[in-house]
């Protein structure tokens, strides 16, 4: 129980943290954090909530169904967060080749 | 009979990065080659010279405008805002060769380094021409190659892993995984769309000349290491960062 209410009060204090950036330019954004910073504080003071819920979909124990949606989404995140940075490497390329284009100088283009 | 015959035109095109310019000996080789190119071959020779973003000092590309003007011959100089590689630095360089006023008919790609030999270039641009080849890869390896000239221990072992790294995706046998000094026609310019940025696009030209069944052969070309273009040039670790881009770029992009 303990640790339990210390892992709360460190999520809690991270909730409160973001509040304070997020809350003016990016709400949306934390409230979803908010609500899975929620599901957690649930799961470390009451965790027999999570295991009857774990058990009507077959998995072992509550902690896991938690567990195993965030492994999925990181893993999902990590893929698409690889894509991006390529796509975006090449936008840069197009983008920087466009400038380089654009101030070309010519030299001497009737030789002797 | 005066003929309305459009001259062939060859643009050599080198990337540079953080490379100081070249001295007036180099400067005046590479400037007897174009000469001898225009004289003998009757070649209209174009430079197109690309910093790719370079910011050490003395290697930005005024100071190399400083030398390249005193050369005869046309030449475009462009600057990258911030670097993208020699890969990107030749992409830009063949846009521009193939595209007006420039059009070129012969490509050849010449490392800024210093470490390529200007008289190699009339032999590539030759041998394209008699053999109706869509590219000329040089062979640093050949009979008159570099073999003796300073290569490291290290070094030697790297090429053999990657001339068999190459061989095994590209399906081409060539004595030479990754020489920068290389020949291409039109045809092959148009090809050309390389997306590997960095080292990887000497990989990646051999894939596209396999992939559209380029003809394509190699000659021995002459590489001088000297300690600048050892600091200049791949770095041994570049043959791991190699793959790591192909495979990258092949799961990613």
């Amino acid at each position: 129980m303990i640790l339990g209410l210390v892992l709360s009060a460190v999520v809690l204090l991270l909730g409160v943290v973001d509040w304070v950036y997020l809350r003016k330019a990016h709400k949306h954004a934390l409230m979803l954090e908010l609500s899975a910073f929620a599901a957690v504080i649930a799961l470390s003071l009451r965790p027999n909530w999570f295991s009857s819920v774990a058990s009507a979909f077959g998995i072992g124990r509550g902690v896991d169904l938690i567990i195993y949606p965030t492994l999925v989404w990181l893993f999902r995140e990590a893929i698409l967060g690889r894509v991006r940075y390529y796509r975006q490497r090449a936008e840069l390329t197009q983008m920087v080749r466009h400038l380089a284009l654009s101030s070309k100088v010519e030299l001497n283009s009737h030789p002797e | 009979m005066c003929s309305l015959r459009k001259p062939t035109r060859v643009a050599i095109l080198t990337p540079s990065f953080n490379i100081l310019p070249w001295d007036d000996e180099f400067a005046t080789k590479f400037g007897r080659t174009c000469n001898q190119l225009r004289a003998e071959n009757n070649l209209e020779v174009c430079l197109i010279f690309v910093d790719d973003g370079s910011t050490t000092p003395g290697t930005q590309l005024q100071y190399h405008a400083r030398i390249l003007s005193r050369l005869r011959t046309p030449k475009v100089l462009v600057r990258h805002c911030v670097n993208r590689g020699q890969g990107a630095a030749l992409q830009t360089a063949i846009e521009i060769g193939r595209s007006d006023p420039i059009n070129a008919d012969y490509f050849v790609t010449f490392d800024g380094d210093g470490q390529h030999d200007p008289a190699d270039i009339p032999p590539l641009i030759s041998v394209l021409q008699q053999r109706k080849l869509n590219i000329l890869f040089g062979n640093r390896f050949g009979p008159d190659g570099t073999r003796d000239r300073g290569m490291p221990f290290l070094r030697r072992c790297l090429r053999w892993l990657a001339g068999f790294f190459d061989r095994w995706v590209t399906g081409l046998t060539l004595g030479d995984a990754h020489n920068g000094l290389r020949a291409f026609d039109s045809r092959t310019a148009q090809i050309m769309e390389l997306t590997n940025d960095r080292m990887a696009h000497a990989t990646e030209i051999k894939i596209l000349t396999a992939k559209h069944h380029l003809r394509y052969d190699e000659i021995p070309v002459r590489i001088t290491y000297t300690k600048k273009t050892l600091e200049s040039g791949q770095k041994n670790i570049d043959a791991v960062n190699v793959v790591t881009e192909l495979i990258e770029n092949w799961w990613f992009r």
